[in-house]
């Protein structure tokens, strides 16, 4: 009995296709990542928007504290909450405000020594904490010196 | 125990409470309508309290000390309703 090999031919496995990212699946995750990053970034400056930031709301209530500052002082007290509020919203608001800073100061400095727990005190403590919102030195730049220290003893 | 500095000028708006203390919740009256008060705190930051039922209310941090200034308002422009309110230390 003669034998003979026998030659199995079988077909090579094939290898698994390459599972990568298609260019369709690329697309919509870059999309989707881009959307998301921009609410989240809105989101963050909702809810952390600095003294420094203003936004169109905020320049309404800058426009409106101009307005009182440039008017007679009567109505600048009257109305010193509002004009103390756009005042605190930091730098760039505070070298818009700067003249009616002055005269709120003036004014405060010119009434009779305050006791304690007078408008004169307290609104001696408040204008230096609007204007020292994020510079503990802004009161020196914008009132001079002399008249931020005035304004120090007083708000005591 | 805290006071209002201010009271706002308007006969509606905000209306916040006599006194509260370091670490206090301040509950503020909102008849203005608006959603929100914005708070500007010294040494802390600018943020919003939404308003529930006519009442905004916050409690304040540990970190915010006896004579700071709290600025309030509502944003209701036009006229918007402002106050400023003192935090005095706790006896």
């Amino acid at each position: 009995m003669k034998l003979e090999p026998v030659y199995l031919l079988a077909p090579e496995p094939e290898a698994p296709r390459p599972r990568g990212i298609s260019r369709r699946v690329l697309f919509l995750a870059t999309a989707a990542a881009c959307g998301l990053g921009s609410l989240a970034t809105l989101g963050v400056q909702r809810v952390t928007k600095g003294p420094g930031s203003l936004d169109d709301s905020d320049e309404a209530f800058i426009r409106l504290a101009e307005r009182l500052q440039d008017g007679p002082i009567d109505g600048l007290m009257r109305e010193r909450e509002r004009f103390l509020f756009a005042l605190a919203f930091g730098a760039k608001a505070r070298a818009r405000l700067a003249h009616g800073s002055r005269a709120l100061a003036s004014h405060l400095l010119a009434a009779s020594p305050s006791s304690p727990g007078s408008w004169q005190q307290d609104g001696a403590r408040a204008l230096l904490q609007a204007l020292c919102i994020d510079d503990p030195n802004a009161a020196i730049t914008i009132l001079g010196t002399e008249v931020a220290g005035a304004l120090r003893l007083r708000a005591r | 125990m805290s006071r209002v500095v201010h009271s706002t000028q308007d006969p509606v708006g905000i209306r916040p409470p006599a006194s509260v203390r370091e670490g206090g919740n301040l509950q503020i009256g909102v008849t203005s309508g608006a959603s929100e008060l914005e708070f500007i705190i010294p040494g802390l930051g600018r943020f919003k309290v939404p308003v529930s039922n006519g009442i905004a209310e916050y409690r304040l941090p540990p970190t915010v000390h006896g004579g700071t200034m709290i600025f309030i308002s509502d944003r209701v422009m036009p006229f918007p309703s402002t106050a400023i309110v003192q935090v005095v230390s706790n006896p």
